[in-house]
């Protein structure tokens, strides 16, 4: 007899083995992870921000632990496209999962650019479309916040890209619902959600504030009631799939998302604290969509709207 | 990308205990770790099982125990981490990774190492000096201190046939003033053939100027605020002395050659 595997996901055309994806920017191009568990267990691999020339990230200090958080300024440190292609695809290609591109323009014409360069290459299963970068100082962020701009950079990915289409939020909006729907007229085919909330420390001794760039991304336990309220929003907001995340660290936190409306979920921090924390969440909601006597964890999606 | 594949699990706290006011000694239990394990690499171990404090915190192997299993780390008390580790009890089923980074090169000439250590600073030198004089090098390691409150190591180093000489500028130790200003006397009266450094940034800097200068080959341990340890969030860098790009502390280092680092990015 055939095992069904309870967390078989499908989302936008894409069969994963579990709605568990990892959290672009935390966990490179997967390598480190791999000496820990086997990649085939993860949904999609969801890489490190790419962008079209390489950046060597923000000077400085990068990170600040708060608490029950993280304020990250890395600033989309990447070998650019061509290199990401030849450097990392090979080996991400060998590995038994979908890998999501994640891909940060400082303007339309890179976003375009970047769709375009990496439509055809072999191994990448969907990009995912980050306007939602507090760290670089133009484009990233900005994109995010408006839903003319959200919407623009949308289309033109589209024009540009076959590939399933993922649109990643900014949760420093007053309307997610406003650009979520946006996003879903323009073409997306699912949207993620969230990025890093914008968050600072000061040095009391120096009187300055402590990253370079002023601003940084809070992520981490701290900002998911946060986050798991945005995805209830945008689930009501919007008939495309939703990958929600933001501070996901237990299997607890992953279904409380999946009531929530998300048909995936995304773990960042998590893992960098425990790079086990993976396979654990997923252990976890195996057993607990058994429990539930749910056939597949689809079935629980977005119960708590009813 | 580490060496080996590191171990991430739990090890049992064998012995916790306070060697100086603020500095204390954890040894930990993990055949798994001491076995791979080289000096210069670190630990990153959970001081709390919840959320807060939520990221690891990284330590230097202070000792390499192959023969009981064992690994050790010697820390300082300086805020809420230390402080939960400070109270890790016999037993205690600690969460950790490692080893991680990369350790000391000791391929290279080294028949007369200098070992430079500013406080905790200190805490790599034992394991890469029992490598080193198992190879019947000589070793003179300058050690410089607030106060002699911070000291420690003194006795093991001395033990195994290290020659210390303490600096403190509250004149507890041999030389009255700092590390640096030792460095450079002892510089000028004696050759190296390799130098190894642990300590605050400032006293880096000054020691690799010093030690390029007298042309000594100089490795520098570095420290910086970590998340992952493992090269995941590309958050602990140094510039590289190219003036282009970074280094990651966690997987390039935490030792790196000091001309390769520019260590005038501290703001
Ligand atoms: C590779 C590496 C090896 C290290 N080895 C040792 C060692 O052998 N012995 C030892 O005592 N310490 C070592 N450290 C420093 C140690 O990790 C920090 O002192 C510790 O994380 C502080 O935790 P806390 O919660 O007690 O302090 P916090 O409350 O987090 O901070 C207290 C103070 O310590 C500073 N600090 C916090 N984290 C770090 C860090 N990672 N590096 C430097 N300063 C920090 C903070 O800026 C603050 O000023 C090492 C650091 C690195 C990166
Ligand atoms: C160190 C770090 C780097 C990140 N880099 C990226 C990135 O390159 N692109 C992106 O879309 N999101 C990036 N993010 C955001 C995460 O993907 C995620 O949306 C956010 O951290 C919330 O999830 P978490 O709380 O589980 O980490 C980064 C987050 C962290 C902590």
């Amino acid at each position: 007899m055939e095992k069904i595997n309870p967390l078989a996901t499908s989302l936008a055309g894409l069969s994963l083995s579990s709605p568990l994806v990892t959290a672009s920017g935390t966990c490179g191009y997967a390598r480190e992870l791999s000496q820990f568990f086997d990649l085939g267990m993860l949904g999609a691999i969801v890489v490190k921000g790419i962008t079209l020339a390489p950046r060597t990230g923000n000077p400085g200090t990068r990170l600040i632990e708060t608490p029950a958080g993280l304020i990250n300024s890395i600033g989309l440190e990447n070998p650019g496209v061509e290199k990401f292609i030849s450097g990392e695809m090979p080996f991400l290609r060998q590995q038994h999962a979908p890998v999501i591109v994640n891909i940060s323009g400082n303007t339309e014409e890179e976003y375009a650019a970047l769709a375009a360069r990496l439509d055809k290459v072999a191994g990448v299963s969907a990009l995912e479309v980050n306007i939602s970068c507090p760290n670089v100082k133009t484009g990233g962020m900005a994109f995010g916040a408006c839903t003319i701009a959200a919407s623009r950079v949308t289309t033109l990915v589209r024009q540009h890209s076959q590939l399933p289409l993922i649109v990643k939020l900014s949760p420093n909006v007053t309307d997610i619902a406003a650009i979520a729907r946006a996003v879903e007229d323009a073409g997306a085919d699912a949207i993620s959600l969230i990025n890093t909330l914008l968050g600072m420390a000061i040095d009391i001794e120096t009187r300055r504030p402590i990253l370079r760039g002023t601003f940084g991304g809070l992520s981490g336990p701290a900002i998911k009631p946060v986050a798991l309220r945005m995805v209830y929003q945008v689930f009501r907001a919007v008939k495309i799939p939703v990958i929600g995340m933001g501070g996901i660290s237990t299997w607890q936190d992953a279904a409380e998302f999946i009531l929530a409306g998300a048909t995936a979920v995304g773990i960042g921090t998590a893992s960098m604290v425990n790079p086990l924390a993976i396979p654990t969440i997923h252990q976890g909601l195996q057993a607990y969509a058994t429990r539930q006597g749910v056939r597949n964890i689809a079935e629980l999606r977005g119960m708590a709207h009813q | 990308m580490v060496e080996h594949r590191p171990y991430c699990g739990i090890a049992e706290a064998v012995e916790n205990v306070k060697v100086a006011p603020k500095i204390w000694r954890l040894t930990l239990y993990t055949p798994e770790i001491a076995t791979a394990a080289k000096p210069g690499q670190f630990v990153n171990i959970r001081a709390s099982s919840q959320h807060d404090p939520l990221l690891r915190r990284p330590f230097s192997l202070n000792r390499i125990d192959r023969a009981k299993g064992t690994i050790s780390v010697l820390y300082r008390v300086v805020g809420r981490g230390t402080e939960l580790i400070s109270l890790f009890r016999l037993g205690e089923k600690v969460d950790l990774i490692g080893p991680l980074g990369k350790g000391f090169a000791t391929s290279h000439p080294r028949q007369n190492s200098l070992f430079v250590a500013g406080g905790m600073g200190i805490a790599p030198f034992f394991p890469l000096a029992e490598i080193l004089l198992a190879d019947k090098a000589t070793i003179t390691c300058l050690y410089g201190v607030r106060c002699a409150d911070d000291l420690a190591e003194v006795s093991h180093l001395e033990t195994i046939g290290v020659k210390v000489v303490t600096a403190s500028e509250d004149g507890c130790g041999h030389y009255h003033g700092q590390v640096t200003d030792l460095l450079a006397a002892t510089l000028r009266q004696e050759d190296f053939s390799l130098g190894f450094a642990c300590g605050p940034h400032a006293m880096l800097s000054a020691t690799k100027d010093l030690c390029l200068a007298a042309k000594l080959p100089l490795q520098v341990s570095l420290e910086s605020i970590m998340a992952c340890g493992l090269g995941l969030c590309l958050g602990c860098t140094c510039p590289k002395s190219n003036g282009e790009d970074y280094w990651h502390i966690c997987t390039d280092g935490p030792v790196l050659w000091a001309e390769e680092v520019d260590f005038a990015w501290k703001r």
